[in-house]
C-alpha cells in the first residue's frame, strides 16, 4: 500500500537528518581538539545528501523519492594555527593546529537538521491519520 | 462485479492518484537539504486529461462483448508523464528548488484533496448501501 511507501520515504529523511545531527554533535565535541600537524588537525565533517532514484535502488521501488547520505566530507576551510610553545603537541616552531569547527555554524546546522527531522515526523503522523481515515471507509 | 467497479472505480482510482501525489510531495520534503534536487509535483489536470482522452477517443477499442476488458484504461495509468517541475520563488545556492513553506502548504492541500476523495467514496458506499437495503 502506498502509505507504507510514504512512511518509508519520510523514514529515509529522518535517518539522513539524524546522521547530520550526529556529525554536528561530533564536530562540536571535537571543536577543542588540537594536533601537532596540519594534516592531523580535526576538520568539521559534513554529510552530503543524495536523493534515491528508482533505478539506483535495483528495483526496490519502495524508497523512490527518499534520501540517503552519499558521503561525509571534511570541511575545506583552513585550520587555525595557534602559537602554544608549552603544549606538548606543539611542532618545532611552537605551533599547534586547532580544528576548523565554527560553533555558531554547527548550532545553525543542528537547528536546520532538527527542523527538517520534524517535517519528516509530521509527514509520518499525517500519513498515519490518513491511513486510519481510509480504513474507516469500510465501516460506514 | 463490473458495474460496481464502474460505480466506485473512478473515485478509488482518484484516491490512489492523490496518494501518489502525497508521496511525491513527501519526497520533496525529505530532500529539502539534498544538493541539486528539483522539487516535483503531480499535475492532476494532466492525469485527468489522459484518462478522458483515453476513454472518449473515437478510434480506441470498444468493449462490445461481456468478456472484453475495458479499453478506456484506468485513471493514472501513465502517471509518471504527469509529473511536473516548477521554478522556485527564491533560488538557492546549491540548486535545490525545494522551498519548505511552499512544500508544507502543498502537502496540506494534497492531504485535504485526498480526504475529499475518501469522503466521496464513502458517500457513494453509503448511497449504494441505502439502495440495497431499500428502506
Amino acid at each position: 500500500m502506498s502509505f507504507e511507501r510514504l512512511m518509508s520515504i519520510a523514514g529515509t529523511g529522518m535517518n539522513a537528518q539524524l546522521i547530520r545531527m550526529n556529525t554536528t554533535a561530533s564536530n562540536l565535541a571535537n571543536a577543542g581538539v588540537v594536533a601537532g600537524t596540519d594534516a592531523g588537525a580535526f576538520r568539521a565533517k559534513r554529510p552530503v545528501f543524495e536523493s534515491l532514484l528508482n533505478n539506483a535502488m535495483s528495483g526496490k521501488e519502495s524508497f523512490e523519492g527518499g534520501v540517503r547520505v552519499n558521503e561525509i566530507i571534511n570541511d575545506p576551510k583552513p585550520v587555525k594555527q595557534v602559537f602554544e610553545p608549552n603544549n606538548p603537541l606543539a611542532d618545532d616552531n611552537g605551533y599547534v593546529f586547532a580544528s576548523n569547527v565554527n560553533e555558531i555554524e554547527e548550532l545553525i546546522e543542528m537547528m536546520d537538521a532538527s527542523r527538517a527531522y520534524q517535517n519528516n515526523v509530521e509527514v509520518i503522523s499525517t500519513a498515519k491519520q490518513l491511513m486510519s481515515r481510509t480504513l474507516e471507509v469500510i465501516k460506514v | 462485479m463490473p458495474s460496481l467497479d464502474r460505480y466506485f472505480g473512478f473515485n478509488s482510482a482518484a484516491a490512489s492518484v492523490k496518494s501518489r501525489r502525497l508521496e511525491i510531495i513527501s519526497g520533496n520534503i525529505t530532500n529539502a537539504s539534498t544538493p541539486g534536487y528539483k522539487a516535483k509535483d503531480l499535475d492532476f489536470a494532466k492525469v485527468l486529461k489522459q484518462y478522458n482522452s483515453a476513454t472518449s477517443n473515437a478510434g480506441s477499442m470498444q468493449a462490445t462483448k461481456a468478456k472484453h476488458i475495458g479499453a478506456g484504461g484506468a485513471l493514472g495509468q501513465n502517471i509518471n508523464s504527469a509529473i511536473t517541475y516548477y521554478t522556485p520563488l527564491n533560488p538557492s545556492l546549491d540548486n535545490n528548488t525545494v522551498e519548505m513553506g511552499v512544500e508544507q502548504a502543498r502537502f496540506g492541500r494534497a492531504v485535504a484533496d485526498y480526504q475529499a476523495s475518501i469522503q466521496f467514496l464513502e458517500n457513494k458506499i453509503s448511497g449504494m448501501r441505502k439502495a440495497l437495503r431499500g428502506e
